[in-house]
């Protein structure tokens, strides 16, 4: 009898033992349909229309903002567009990293597990979006136009006439309003409460909104910020809430109501038909999309995008390689590198190309300068000066990358960044004995430190432990999987870490998230208590002309990753998603998000 | 016996407490938080920290400990079964319910070719004791048992790429809607979990028709003349089957908790899957829901295995 309990208890243990174990480590469809209906339209790349501006508004680019100039991506050869007959039909089949997280609600969640689906359902930006022929410039999108203020602190969009939801439902100005009011401020009925977005940062220093006649409506900012559109036109904000929907069921206590629950209704280029957790999601062609291209033809041309989930790396690459997919997936650990094109090559030959995206496997290095050792500027310029920047792109880029100054794309970091200490091989010996007599200064020779590190950045970060050697410091790694290394990162015991390069951090929300104080962002690169940070992210949405904007991101730049050494960045290099070459006009951003122009509402598939 | 019944079936009681205790302190221990994770872009979250507070409260995680563990008990005997993934928001009794159906086909198919080709393996292995068919059965078990089969998994991956380029498809289908693309997708974990239990299953068998084979009852049913087919059939197999029926059974409950890692390489979305991503995710619920399951499992299967000495052999009496 005594065995009889033992025994179902021990079996218990063990099963549960595997679990942690587990949880503790870590981290009909061959042939794509081409669909029958063929269009034949002559036509030319996309071209996207111009937003009207309203005359006498004042133009330093509330339409146009270049942010940065966009780096020119080389390498892989891609096919060449030539003027053709789009073939209308087919579907597009996309590898997708996981199931989206949040039922599907964009409020709750920005994970690229949720948003290239997001995208392709409810369009890729909001009011406005990335223009598709120049990624740094804004074009509308549901709304037609806008105007600002004089002193940029009002935003009025003109709301596009005759957009539908997927459901038929009209997408008028007063939906736009309550989208941005559930966004912003959330819902209270009662003593319930539904939380604001919690990207409502992209919003930038919202105001209010109003509703005004002929379908328009107006974002008020408590501070001036002419370059608004740029925060607000991501993916992180779709427009993926319609009021007729969602109103009556917050009122009736669902505070917590989520897209999926309402059937994923938006109003992008495909509809949502259907998703089976851990297997794969399904859309169809929004016959009553709202967008044309450049020369009239009405978009989209897929009649639909098969996404499929495949949670083991290795069996997506697989997967790819034996044709059973169209497009890559986006996300850590699905992009290829460039060591693998061969492999893709071999499998397909010519049949495929590589859109570009700035990344590769490169990493930050962020420091706590709250707390010894590293509230010691001294050893934080030390490893600057150290490390040769040159073997990052030797090591992790394969030889394709660049020597990286910070947030910046290198092409609009300030021109001199080769030159400065630490960047410069040809002043390497003198920086070094400088780096070593810093160490020495500080007393801090055989100190060891430890960096925490997500288990997918192992190869980065050893590079940069391997970089360190020599110097006199040692750097341990400690690895952990991603859910646990969030919540160290957004504490403060910790001496270095793993930081990422994302270089879309052009608007003042975007720069105080990602290497601000502590208390305005818990997951950033860095931990300091440097209010001059903040002031100058301030400043930039008060600057009136691009040349004005892109001297103070380099100054900021120079500041963070030089002057203080808050971050050290190495080198950038290629993350690559492969697409088969009959899929056409698909693209990604080289520097911005991934799931930008990712709504496929313009590719399609070459017979 | 109908009293043994009872008695083990109040047993699951305290047993599945305690394993609720040590599943949720687990859980609470283990590093990583699921509203970072649910918030988190890629590059890290922007949100403030009172954003994630807020967030925290919104899925409970700020209420004590011994207030959430009430709950979630709560919520597995009112029917809900631990209610609702925090990640995605799915009742856990409907991701249990889709997700258990692939993980039980999965279980059935590899039990089924385990004990086929176990079985009679392990009786030719016996009779042909260390002549050549033995040597072969041996060298086939020891590498079954040997190798990990996530290495195997990924390097059939790998090989049916290199050499025939082909993949299994990805999407699962239900046996019912396209028999043929289901064995497509099942056919290489079914394939690889067998081997490895097969070894096992297979030397037990061996070893328990060695023993038999020994026996007195066995010399005489010989010496009364009686074909070897019978002898084999009738006097050896009913009687070394008991550890095979313990050792089937033993497979069966981890099987039925989901291959962890085949179902993932696999894209096969069962328990194990299931398992996986809220591991990854910290999805507090649906964890704790689902090894909570793979527990009662292990309890239910055990029993099962009980139960079915007796058929096997009346001899087994549980009454006292």
């Amino acid at each position: 009898m005594r065995m009889i309990m033992i025994r179902p208890l021990l079996l218990a243990i063990l099963a549960l033992t595997s679990v942690m174990a587990f949880a503790a480590c870590s981290d009909d469809e061959p042939t794509a349909t081409r669909g029958p209906e063929a269009t034949a339209t002559a036509t030319t790349p996309a071209a996207t229309s111009t937003p009207t501006l309203t005359p006498g508004t004042p133009t330093p680019t509330a339409t146009a903002a270049p942010l940065l100039p966009t780096a020119t991506p080389t390498a892989t050869p891609m096919p060449t567009p030539t003027p053709i007959l789009i073939t209308r039909g087919g579907i597009l089949r996309v590898g997708h990293r996981k199931d989206p997280p949040a039922a599907w609600d964009t409020m709750r969640s920005t994970n690229y597990n949720l948003t290239p689906l997001t995208a392709a359902i409810a369009g890729e930006g909001n009011l406005v979006q990335p223009c598709w022929d120049d990624e740094t410039t804004i074009c509308p999108a549901i709304a037609e136009s806008w105007d600002v203020n004089s002193d940029f602190t009002s935003y009025t969009f003109k709301i596009r006439d005759g957009v539908k939801w997927h459901d038929g439902e009209p997408l008028t100005a007063e939906d736009v309003v309550y989208w941005v009011n559930l966004f912003v401020n959330g819902a209270k009925v009662g003593d319930l409460e539904r939380l604001p977005g919690v990207a409502k940062a992209q919003f930038g220093d919202f105001k209010s909104v109003e509703l005004l006649a002929g379908n328009s409506m107006r974002i008020n900012l408590n501070n001036p910020d002419a370059f608004y559109l740029d925060g607000l036109a991501m993916h992180r904000v779709p427009i993926f809430h319609p009021q007729h929907l969602f109103e009556p069921a917050i009122q009736a206590g669902n505070m917590d109501v989520t897209p999926l629950e309402l059937g994923n209704i938006a109003a992008g280029p495909f509809k949502f038909v259907s998703y089976d957790p851990g297997i794969g999601v399904v859309t169809e062609r929004n016959d009553e999309y709202w967008e044309k291209d450049g020369v009239g033809n009405q978009l989209p041309f897929l009649d639909g995008v098969e996404y499929f989930i495949l949670p083991d790396a290795s069996a997506y690459h697989a997967a790819f390689r034996t044709g059973r997919l169209d497009r890559g997936a986006m996300g850590r650990g699905y992009y290829v590198a460039p060591s693998m094109v061969p492999q893709y090559r071999d499998s397909l030959g010519d049949d495929i190309y590589f859109l570009e995206r700035a990344g590769g496997a490169s990493a930050g290095l962020g420091f706590n300068t709250l707390k010894a050792p590293f509230s010691d500027i001294r050893l934080r310029e030390a490893i600057s000066l150290w490390i040769d920047r040159q073997t990052a792109i030797d090591t992790l880029n394969q030889g394709s990358g660049k020597i990286r100054a910070g947030f910046l794309d290198p092409s609009s970091s300030d021109p001199t960044y080769l030159t400065w200490p630490g960047y410069n091989p040809d002043t390497r010996e003198a920086d070094r004995a400088k780096a070593k007599q810093l160490v020495a200064d500080a007393g801090a020779e055989g100190l060891e430190f430890t960096i925490i590190l997500p288990n997918t950045m192992g190869t980065a970060m050893e590079w940069w432990a391997g970089a360190i050697d020599g110097l006199g410091l040692t750097a341990k790694l400690q690895v952990m999987d991603v859910t646990a290394f969030d919540e160290r990162k957004a504490g403060t015991d910790w001496d270095a870490t793993w930081t990422g390069g994302n270089m879309d951090q052009g608007t003042t929300a975007l720069i105080n998230f990602s290497f601000g104080q502590k208390s305005d962002s818990p997951y950033a690169g860095t931990v300091h208590d440097d209010p001059k940070i903040a002031e100058e992210a301030t400043r930039l949405g008060s600057v009136r002309s691009n040349a004005e904007r892109n001297q103070i991101l380099r100054e900021l730049e120079k500041y963070i990753f030089l002057d203080k050494a808050y971050i050290l960045q190495a080198s950038v290099g290629l993350d690559l998603i492969p697409v088969r070459s009959y899929v056409k006009d698909t693209k990604t951003s080289f520097i911005l998000n991934p799931p930008t122009f990712a709504s496929f509402s313009r590719t399609w598939i070459q017979k | 016996m109908k009293g043994y019944l009872v008695r083990r079936l109040l047993l699951f009681v305290p047993t599945l407490f305690f394993a609720s205790l040590l599943i949720f302190g687990a859980m609470r221990v283990l590093p990583g938080d699921v509203a970072a994770r649910i918030i988190s872009d890629e590059e890290g979250a922007y949100v403030t920290e009172q954003q994630y507070e807020r967030l925290r409260e919104q899925l409970g995680l700020d209420e004590a400990l011994p207030v959430q563990y009430g709950k979630w008990i709560w919520s597995m005997v009112n029917g809900d079964f631990g209610g609702e993934s925090l990640v995605t928001k799915e009742p856990i009794s409907d991701m249990v319910s889709r997700r258990l159906t692939v993980t039980a086909q999965l279980a059935l198919y590899t039990i089924l070719l385990t004990v086929i080709i176990a079985v009679p393996l392990g009786i030719v292995a016996a009779i042909y004791q260390d002549k050549w068919p033995d040597y072969l059965v041996r060298t086939f078990t020891i590498a079954g048992a040997a190798i990990p089969n996530f290495w195997l998994a990924l390097m059939v991956l790998l090989m049916l790429v290199l050499y025939f380029n082909w993949t299994p498809p990805l999407r699962y289908v239900s046996l019912w809607d396209n028999p043929v693309e289901h064995f497509q997708k099942v056919f290489l974990p079914v394939l690889i979990l067998a081997w490895g239990y097969t070894a096992f299953m297979t030397r037990i068998t061996r070893s328990n028709v060695l023993e038999v084979l020994r026996q007195d009852y066995v010399r005489t049913a010989r010496s009364k003349g009686l074909h070897e087919v019978v002898v084999l059939s009738r006097h050896v197999l009913r009687n070394a089957l008991i550890p095979v029926v313990t050792v089937a059974g033993f497979y069966l409950s981890f099987l039925m908790s989901g291959s962890l890692i085949l179902e993932n390489i696999f894209g096969i979305p069962g328990i194990g899957q299931g398992i996986i991503s809220a591991a990854t995710e910290r999805d507090y619920p649906v964890i704790q829901s689902l090894t909570l399951l793979m527990v009662f499992f292990l309890l239910a299967i055990n029993l099962l295995v009980d139960v079915l000495y007796k058929v096997i052999d009346p001899r087994i009496d549980y009454s006292h």
